[in-house]
């Protein structure tokens, strides 16, 4: 006997008891275990039973494949006496074999309970959400400027436009997730949303800490190098929402991607800066918490950089310099 | 106080101002004897819309005309863009330079100008002596001045006579003539903001003037000679604003709670203690620059140096003060976007990086641009804060304008090197 069970967040939502020979899956009418969903194929998977009593899950040409755990497969194996879990688009199915006289359990839907832990599930994770942000503002030293005029309402301020803007950009990804025909739930994508903001809490406190240890140069770098891995994790990583299998090859391709468009951004950046010859400063001045400053260099030697900068641009002057004028007749 | 004295040429339109002329026989005699020696100086575009320029000038001898080198510097930059011309009450003149001297801003014209010369005097005088001064404020009409010779003025590294007297826009390139009837010196600026205290040219550098080689009024020419007095006057800029500094005998003044090396004499500094009470820092202030520096067409200000020195202290946490300083770096740097091309300056170059001497250490920014027309100088902009102490930090603005790298590196090194926070941390 095989059940194809349709999970909804981990639960059981429907249960369709087969005894033997093929069941199809699809959106179809003809499907022996119908599916609406747009991520599943009209005919998208068979469950068949082979000559030695094995029971199997196979991709019956679907558009979005049929996975497990391992990724994408054309068919695997439900175990005897077991469970496999796949999923078909973006629908979760589990799969079970028992002898024939045993009796296959149903398990409960038990939808209201569910959705109130899932509601209070979300509700945790737009505080973890909000408490990042509030993070990042209290250690940003210009917080606590003694220049800062209220501190209160600016506090207030940004921890209300969080709350706000935190689950409208929860919902606008999944929104484009939905586009590309994969449901995320509002859980999934508020987790992300924490996740990635307490990430950014990490490297500005890697950023500062590296700031004490590293000459001002090395620790500009450091910073190009954080702000634009974290700006391609996090990219990466909220289009990897909702995705059933932990594709490690997605995720890489994402932050290729995003690598590549960052890089040809930066470049252009720092072209349009050149032509638009923007001064580059930096006002950093980092915090000497116990009388550290962080490495420095000898005055002398700075000053011998401004000199060859002086060069460099005496040397931009001159080509800026018109030649020579044309004698008079 | 940058900008507070104002060249005297007119520039562009008419500006309604009443000019000012004692009644008295004696001044009636003497408008009546230099009313032809007295000449206003026009710069006129050959042909599209550049301004044009309105100044005065007085005959030295007999074909040559005293003005102002900023009356006539739009024409020394583009002389093939301006035609000078010179008029009085027999006529309008044209006219050809035929020397200038930037540093005292001075210009030596010749026109057909019927009029007699007026006699030098060998020395401005004593202070206290009267003055007259004429020329042709806001193309009005010849009008004369009285005044008082006060010496000359004590800041600065270019020699201007002090005066108590009412010169207006368009006067500049005037005579300054002594009880005897002798020139004492040329009109030249104004105090801004002040009342009726005007600076004059002493005679001595028209009679330097007179001697000078004819320049070729070329732009090659022009251009060559301005290069050529502008590093004469970096020279000067260097020996009386820095070289004391750099030869300094370790004479410190305390600026709030920082102790900074006292500036030479030829700098004009005013000072500034706040507290602002509810942020509960403690801000002092300290600013010098250098009067009278020459103004070059489209480049501005050349020779300038301006020097800024700031303590802060607070009784707050460091975290925060320091938040709060980053925010304060960048307000007296004044550097900004210079796209390659604009004719003028180079794009800025600019170097960070935090730097220790004996007593700080600092975060320094500096920014350099080289001058296109005027090989070896620049502008440079420098801020540096310090970091070395929690709650209490010197932060130093410097600004030097149409100087050389050497100049300006030489101040950054004697100002960063010695200033130091003077109580315990």
């Amino acid at each position: 006997m095989i059940a194809i069970r349709l999970l909804v967040d981990g639960a059981v939502v429907r249960e369709g008891v087969f005894r033997e020979g093929s069941a199809l899956i699809g959106r179809g009418p003809e499907s022996d275990f119908p599916v609406v969903d747009p991520s599943v194929s009209r005919r998208h998977a068979r469950v068949r039973t082979d000559e030695v009593g094995a029971v199997w899950i196979e991709d019956a040409g679907s558009r979005n494949g049929l996975r497990t755990g391992s990724g994408r497969v054309e068919r695997a194996a439900v175990p005897a006496g077991g469970t496999l879990r796949c999923w078909l688009g973006a629908v979760e199915l589990e799969l079970a074999v028992a002898g024939a006289d045993a009796t296959v359990e149903i398990a409960a839907p038990a939808a209201s309970a569910h959705g109130a832990v899932r509601a209070l599930k979300a509700l945790a994770l737009w505080a973890a959400g909000i408490a990042a942000w509030a993070g990042l503002i209290l250690i940003d030293p210009g917080f606590w400027s003694p220049w800062e005029q209220d501190r209160l309402a600016k506090f207030s301020w940004v921890a209300l436009t969080v709350s706000v803007f935190l689950p409208v950009v929860a919902f606008v990804l999944i929104g484009l997730l939905r586009i590309v025909g994969r449901r995320a739930p509002v859980g999934d994508a508020l987790r992300a949303l924490a996740v990635v903001s307490w990430g950014w809490v990490l490297l500005v406190l890697l950023d500062s800490a590296a700031s004490y240890a590293l000459r001002v140069p090395a620790h500009a770098m450091l910073e190009a190098v954080l702000r634009n891995g974290g700006a391609i994790v996090t990219i990466a990583y909220l289009a990897s929402v909702g995705r059933a299998g932990r594709g490690r090859r997605f995720f890489a391709v994402w932050a290729a991607a995003v690598a590549v468009l960052l890089v040809g951004f930066n470049a252009a950046g720092r072209l349009a800066a050149r032509q638009a010859g923007t001064p580059q400063l930096d006002y950093d001045l980092g915090v000497p918490i116990g009388g550290g400053t962080g490495p420095a260099s000898g005055l002398d030697a700075y000053l011998e950089g401004v000199r060859a900068d002086f060069t460099v641009a005496e040397q931009r002057a001159e080509e800026d310099r018109p030649t020579s004028h044309s004698a008079p007749p | 106080m940058r900008d507070r004295w104002l060249p005297l040429a007119l520039a562009g339109a008419l500006l309604p101002t009443a000019g000012s002329a004692e009644d008295g026989r004696a001044h009636e005699a003497a408008f009546e004897r230099f009313k032809d020696s007295v000449v206003t100086v026009e710069v006129l575009p050959l042909a599209g819309e550049a301004k044009s320029v309105l100044g005065s000038g007085w005959a030295v001898a007999d074909r040559r005309i005293v003005t102002n080198y900023h009356v006539v510097g739009s024409f020394i930059q583009h002389p093939d863009r301006y035609g000078l011309r010179v008029k009085n009450g027999r006529g309008t003149f044209a006219a050809k330079l035929v020397a200038f001297d930037l540093i005292n801003d001075l210009a030596l014209l010749e026109a057909p100008v019927p009029s007699a010369p007026l006699r030098l005097a060998g020395d401005p005088g004593r202070p206290g002596a009267p003055l007259i001064a004429f020329g042709n404020p806001e193309g009005l009409g010849l009008s004369l001045v009285e005044g008082v010779f006060n010496g000359f003025a004590e800041k600065g590294f270019i020699d201007r006579m002090l005066l108590s007297m009412p010169l207006n826009s368009g006067m500049s390139g005037g005579p300054i003539l002594s009880a005897r009837n002798e020139v004492v010196g040329t009109n030249v600026a104004v105090s801004w903001r002040s009342n009726s205290l005007s600076f004059g040219v002493p005679v001595s550098a028209v009679h330097a003037l007179l001697l000078a080689a004819p320049v070729a009024a070329t732009e090659e020419g022009l251009s060559a000679d301005v290069n050529r007095q502008l590093a004469v006057l970096e020279q000067r800029a260097f020996a009386r604003a820095i070289e004391p500094l750099l030869q300094g005998t370790g004479t410190l003044m305390a600026v709030g709670g920082a102790l900074v090396p006292r500036p030479p004499d030829a700098f004009e500094c005013w000072n500034q203690t706040q507290m602002e009470a509810r942020e509960e820092v403690r801000k002092t202030s300290f600013n010098c620059n250098l009067q009278f520096t020459p103004t070059l067409e489209e480049v501005g200000e050349v020779a300038s140096i301006e020097i800024l020195v700031e303590h802060f202290a607070t009784r707050t946490s460091g975290f925060g003060f320091y938040g709060g300083l980053a925010k304060h770096a960048p307000q007296h740097v004044g550097v900004q976007a210079r796209p390659p091309g604009n004719g003028v300056l180079s794009p800025p170059e600019c170097r960070a990086d935090r730097v220790r001497t004996d007593h700080l250490v600092w975060k320094v920014n500096a920014c350099s641009y080289a001058y296109v027309h005027h090989p070896g100088l620049g502008y440079f902009a420098l801020t540096a804060t310090s970091v070395s102490r929690p709650r209490e930090a010197a932060y130093l603005a410097l600004h030097g304008r149409g100087v050389g790298a050497s100049t300006f590196l030489s101040l950054s090194r004697a100002l960063l090197k010695e200033i130091r926070l003077a109580g315990a941390p």
